[in-house]
């Protein structure tokens, strides 16, 4: 058994045209050894300079920091996203000096988690959205995102009292199918009216991921449907998605007759 | 594997209301009444033209002239047969017509709580060629509109057009956007620029703050 894991992301219409780089990023890595998939995500702030940089700085740096804290454990543990907000802005402040900007310029949004089948921890500041399925009750979200009174103020990695606004999830449980996404997806995916994943969303995706044979060919199905005309038509934003599903089968190198 | 696409959720459009406090008051007669209709009609039918903003830019008026009239209650263009034609008569209740702007804002928002949609930081547009006339109630309902506008319960924006006192409008604006003043009769170039700034904000993904808008430069004269 083992999980199949990949990330895709694109630049929207209005980017393109502003000739502004993708401010949207994401990263994915597996411990198969550990049976633990971890993932990070980030949105760059449209308002700020080098968002794009911010976004890719945070979620290498969440990464990393994640995939040496997860040899420790054997499983959702509370150590885990211990002090991470702080390492991932002191990595930014650093980004900031080499770039010679403030950090403030490079403000973005995060989602990063670590999960074995048996649960899950992780940390989101700002919008976005992490999405959970048990594979059998379908779709549920973790953590409730973060957007201000209006729809285009949220959350940010550089603001200064981060600290306490950004959510932490440690628990237990079945764990089948995780997709995580910018806001960009947000308002095709989640109900605005309750919160709620659209279920007939996610159910096309875990079916997916969960029954490709390969992460590369995971990959190309989500680059295939972020570039699709039927979500381009609803979405000129950038958007990023990073799928994982845990494959019930014999872990890839086992030959078996 | 087949890649099947997945079914969108049927959301509601996110919504960016506007609220517009215009001076009808009888100084108004004449060409500037005239000229602030064609300005409400090219804001209307520029609205209804793009795609996006037709959706989500909802508009209500509210007038002040001899008496306080909210002549249009929050409709997007597509659900708006065509502006209302404007008449120009007495006197200039400028602190009720403020307060209605206000409530009629905080109601519209509760809708839209209610309802599960989600929306842009409302703006509140005001327009006058005189000064208040209703006492001092201009004074509380600056002060409720100030407030509104540094805790970012909206955006609140005053433009004067020949004949306001610009010192007590100065009084009515938000510390951070003092008034503006109409160049002439420009109406139109003022309502251009509104339309074009509603429809940059009806698609921003960033903090209302830092949206760009267009230049002034057409119809306004900053104060100093």
């Amino acid at each position: 058994m083992t999980w199949r894991a990949a990330v895709d992301y694109r630049q929207g219409s209005v980017h393109r045209k502003q000739g502004t780089p993708c401010q949207d990023f994401g990263i994915v890595r597996k411990l198969d050894h550990m049976d633990a998939v971890i993932g990070a995500i980030a949105d760059g702030a449209g308002s700020a300079a080098l968002s794009h940089i911010g976004a890719q700085t945070a979620s290498h740096c969440a990464l990393s920091l994640l995939a040496e804290r997860a040899a420790e454990v054997s499983g959702p543990d509370e150590t885990l996203l211990q002090n991470l907000i702080d390492d991932v802005r002191r990595r930014l402040a650093d980004a900031a000096d080499l770039h010679g900007c403030s950090p403030d310029d490079l403000a973005c949004t995060l989602i990063a988690f670590v999960a074995w089948p048996t649960g899950i921890a992780a940390i989101q500041i700002g919008d976005g959205f992490l999405i959970s399925g048990d594979g059998r009750r379908g779709f549920r979200r973790i953590g409730a995102g973060h957007h201000g009174e209006y729809i285009n103020e949220t959350l940010f990695v550089t603001d200064p009292d981060v600290g306490d606004q950004a959510e932490i999830v440690v628990e237990t449980g079945t764990i089948r199918f995780i997709a995580a996404a910018t806001d960009g997806l947000q308002h095709v995916s989640i109900s605005s009216e309750d919160g709620r994943p659209h279920q007939p969303f996610f159910r096309p995706l875990n079916d997916y991921v969960t029954m490709t044979a390969n992460d590369d060919e995971i990959h190309w199905g989500i680059r295939e449907f972020l570039r699709s005309e039927k979500l381009s038509e609803r979405v000129d934003d950038d958007v990023a998605l990073l799928l994982c599903g845990w494959r019930e089968e014999q872990r890839a190198g086992v030959t078996f007759s | 594997m087949r890649f099947n696409l997945p079914e969108f959720v049927d959301n509601p459009e996110n919504r960016c209301p506007v609220v517009l406090i215009l001076d009808t008051s009888a100084s108004m007669r004449g060409t500037a009444i005239d000229e602030l209709n064609a300005g409400i009609r090219i804001f209307h039918n520029q609205i209804a033209q793009d795609e996006m903003a037709s959706l989500r830019v909802e508009t209500s008026i509210v007038t002040f002239g001899g008496d306080v009239r909210l002549v249009q209650d929050f409709l997007s263009s597509d659900d708006m047969a065509g502006p209302p034609t404007l008449e120009a008569y007495g006197a200039t209740p400028m602190g009720a017509a403020i307060d209605l702007g206000l409530k009629a804002l905080e109601a519209r928002k509760s809708v839209y709580r209610s309802h599960g949609i989600h929306y842009y930081r409302p703006w509140m547009f005001l327009i006058t060629d005189g000064a208040p006339t209703d006492g001092l109630a201009w004074q509380e309902a600056a002060m409720r509109a100030q407030e509104a506008d540094v805790t970012k319960r909206l955006a609140f924006f005053t433009v004067g057009v020949q004949g306001a006192d610009m010192q007590i409008l100065n009084e009515i604006a938000s510390p951070t956007r003092p008034p503006m003043m109409l160049r002439g009769m420009r109406f139109r170039d003022l309502f251009h620029w509104l339309s074009a700034s509603m429809r940059r904000v009806s698609v921003s993904q960033i903090n209302a703050d830092v949206v760009m808008l267009p230049s002034v430069e057409s119809w306004a004269v900053l104060e100093a």
